[in-house]
């Protein structure tokens, strides 16, 4: 069918106002990321973070004169596999600052170094304005991780020099503020990385400027100086396809795409545009693409699409990600097969035995104990970053009242194992109660496998992981004293030394280890490897 | 009044035009940020004498836009036709340095048409095929806005009835001409930017391309552009 435009990037910074759709609950991230507050906007692949910031920095553009916004995308660069945290946190500062200076010239407030071209007596250069500091802090920091020169650290100016050169550029300016808005921020899954991010991102508080950031929902290293509740206005971006206005939304976004033929089809066809609109989720990428490659709008097509799309190839995004970051190759095939093999059958069964009874109840939802293995919960957290399943709430409490975490399978995915999607989706949507799900228990046998996800044969042995299973247990922080000393009253003095223990062999040795502790125990060694293949 | 005298009264004039045109500033910063992107570019091509035309290119941009902001509009349209053609032929003559050297050495002219030409030119499918592959679908948009932003400022060159009537030769500020001339300067410095772009882009290194953060920016909607700076 039509092409549509799948990525905000594609689009011209003049079209996005027009093509932008806004409800209530779209204003109110709005609002925060115009405000004063930093803010943090977090959502999986595809669902509108990129297209919000821009709409947000044109809304500012347009209504508040004294303020400078300024779009940082953190590309995939070859200098960000450094090695070198503070390295990594000078790039990340030279890369915002040249995006600063760029606009500040489009802005006319600064000049390039053309003019000296043009100018017979120009002593700009040694003057002591600061622009030429500004460009000077960025020639450093350049310098410094391009490796040209050896360069004394110490000598490198600090945030403050820069947050104060921003205050001089605000003040000579009649300024307010910078606004930063960084795009796929800490999207590489480093987990030192994404702790300097958080770091600079805490680090350019000030008066004079505000950062927002759009990251994933697998985004979980703040670092320790960053608290996302209290350090910054933290917004999801969701979309509930249980929502009243969800399908008159999703009609609004595809029609501001759309010719009049087009807009003419839809309407005769709704009930298969709404099947198509209630499949991707709350993702408008998906289901633009879904109608993009539609051959045609009718009963047939949409069933075909549903299927294909929600049955292969969103799987096949979601396996491509461990080609892209190879470290979590393991973790995000094993997250797929139990997903396929055991969450999606188990809902299947729940709701087929609901069906059989003549009950009208339907799910899509599943739950997961808190306590369940570490490499568990880590495939789903990067199944939330696809987008595939969404993790609605915490501390939910299940059977016997324990408590664990309550995932929302995509719509699409579950409906496309019906043989006829589109007739099915009414009475299943119909039916459908976030208060109804399976649950998978702190020891579930589908975990089967998860605990060989990080088995040390397969890991390569490389220096930084020698000397990371030589530390002792007393780096894990998730352990308490206690347990630290019953752990080393039977010689498990090192991470190598947990990491080889099995839970069971923990029970058998120490007194006062139960099933519990020894996962407590167990996860926190894993959480600590797991963060070394994250590199 | 003497000779002295009258040029004094149009340099007074001249200054009127001026102070209103520096209002705008913003408008006059993106112009001066396409300029320095021309030339931020010619810092990286290695070949020294393609380096030193697109730096000249940008230096020729920023005159005309003094031309501009002091009323002399005919001059800064003209002006603005030259460094599209100087720039493209930069460009051009880059794939073939014996027509360059004779270029340099004022035993040839640029021609317009052949830098233009649909087979052989800069946006032709031959040469972006040669050095940028990806971006052959894109090429003939960006031929057909240059073709036309030349043919437009062409007009002030030669002096067409209707820009007697823009430019009449006083010396006055006019809003309409400042506007149009920001209007084809975008359309000008894009078409070359686009072209090095084709011309240079894979030559760079990521080390290079990652100070050439503008491009991506600018030329943010081409996705194989995107692609080639690291952006998904």
């Amino acid at each position: 069918m039509s092409e549509f435009y799948l990525r905000t990037e594609s689009i011209k910074q003049s079209d996005i106002l027009s093509l932008s759709v806004v409800n209530s609950t779209d204003r109110g991230i709005l609002e925060a990321l115009k405000s004063n507050e930093p803010c943090l906007l977090e959502g999986s692949r595809g669902t509108g973070k990129s297209f919000l910031m821009r709409v947000a920095e044109l809304e500012l553009e347009e209504g508040d004169k004294a303020c400078v916004t300024v779009f940082v995308p953190f590309n995939m660069s070859s200098l960000i596999t450094t090695d070198d945290n503070l390295q990594f946190y000078h790039w990340m500062m030279a890369k915002t600052l040249k995006y600063l200076l760029n606009k500040l010239r489009k802005m006319g407030m600064v000049v390039s170094g053309l003019t000296s071209n043009l100018l017979s007596n120009d002593h700009s250069d040694t003057e002591e304005s600061v622009e030429t500091s500004l460009k000077e802090i960025v020639r450093i920091f350049e310098d410094s991780y391009k490796g040209k020169i050896a360069v004394d650290l110490s000598s490198l100016p600090d945030i403050e020099d820069v947050k104060e050169a921003i205050q001089i550029i605000c003040e000579e300016n009649d300024l307010d503020r910078v606004v930063f808005f960084f795009d796929e921020a800490a999207h590489v899954f480093r987990p030192e990385q994404q702790r300097q991010f958080f770091s600079l991102f805490k680090d350019l508080r000030s008066p004079y400027i505000t950062c927002n950031a759009a990251i994933y929902p697998g985004v979980t290293h703040f670092g320790d100086s960053f608290e996302p509740i209290h350090d910054c206005v933290f917004k999801k971006l969701e979309r509930n396809i249980l929502e009243s206005d969800y399908l008159q939304y999703f009609k609004d976004i595809v029609f501001k795409q759309s010719d009049e033929s087009l807009k003419k089809e839809i309407d005769n066809q709704r009930d298969l545009f709404n099947t198509l609109a209630l499949a991707s989720g709350g993702n408008p990428r998906m289901l633009l693409r879904t109608l993009q490659d539609l051959s045609k709008l009718n009963t047939s097509g949409v069933n075909f699409i549903i299927k294909s799309f929600y049955r292969n190839q969103i799987w096949t995004e979601h396996t491509d990600l461990g080609e892209k970051y190879k470290g979590h190759r393991d973790v995000i095939d094993w997250g797929r097969d139990f997903l396929e093999n055991s969450v999606i059958p188990r809902v299947e069964d729940y709701n087929k035995t609901r069906r059989d009874k003549g009950t009208d109840e339907s799910t899509i939802y599943f739950w997961i104990h808190k306590d369940a293995p570490e490499p568990v919960k880590e495939s789903l957290r990067l199944l939330t970053y696809t987008g595939i399943i969404r993790k609605i709430d915490s501390a939910v409490r299940a059977t016997r009242s324990e408590l664990g975490t309550r995932y929302e399978i995509k719509y699409g995915c579950m409906l496309s194992l019906e043989s006829n999607p589109h007739s099915d989706s009414k009475e299943f949507y119909k039916n459908l109660s976030v208060k109804k799900f399976p649950e998978f228990g702190k020891n579930h046998a589908s975990y089967a496998g998860s605990e060989k996800l990080l088995n040390k044969h397969e890991l390569q042995y490389e220096e930084s992981l020698r000397s990371l299973l030589k530390k002792p247990i007393n780096v894990l922080v998730a352990l308490t004293k206690w347990q630290k000393e019953r752990l080393q009253s039977v010689g498990i003095n090192t991470i190598e030394d947990l990491h080889n223990n099995t839970e069971e062999s923990l029970i058998e040795k120490i007194y006062g280890v139960g099933p519990s502790r020894a996962r407590t125990m167990k996860n926190a060694a894993t959480a600590e490897l797991l963060e070394y293949i994250s590199g | 009044m003497d000779i002295q005298e009258y040029f004094t009264k149009l340099n007074a004039e001249s200054q009127t035009v001026f102070e209103q045109s520096i209002s705008h500033k913003e408008a006059l910063g993106k112009l001066h940020h396409l300029s320095s992107c021309i030339y931020e570019m010619s810092n990286f091509l290695r070949d020294p004498q393609e380096k030193r035309i697109l730096e000249t290119v940008s230096a020729q941009l920023e005159s005309s836009n003094y031309s501009l902001i002091v009323g002399l509009y005919r001059q800064a349209f003209s002006s603005l036709r030259l460094a599209l053609e100087m720039g493209l032929g930069a460009i051009y003559f880059s794939a073939s340095k014996l027509e360059m050297h004779e270029w340099l050495d004022g035993r040839r002219d640029i021609k317009w048409s052949k830098i233009i030409d649909e087979e052989n030119g800069v946006y032709s499918k031959r040469f972006v095929m040669a050095f940028f592959s990806e971006l052959v679908g894109d090429a003939e948009t960006y031929r057909g806005n240059a073709i036309s932003v030349y043919r437009k400022l062409s007009e002030y060159v030669h002096g067409n009835n209707e820009t007697w009537m823009n430019g009449s030769i006083r010396v006055m500020y006019k809003d309409e001409l400042f506007n149009q001339y920001c209007n084809y300067y975008q359309s000008v410095t894009e078409s070359i930017l686009f072209s090095a772009t084709c011309r240079y882009a894979k030559t760079f290194d990521d080390t290079e391309r990652e100070s050439l953060q503008f491009l991506p920016e600018d030329f943010n909607h081409i996705e194989k552009i995107r692609e080639l700076f690291g952006r998904s």
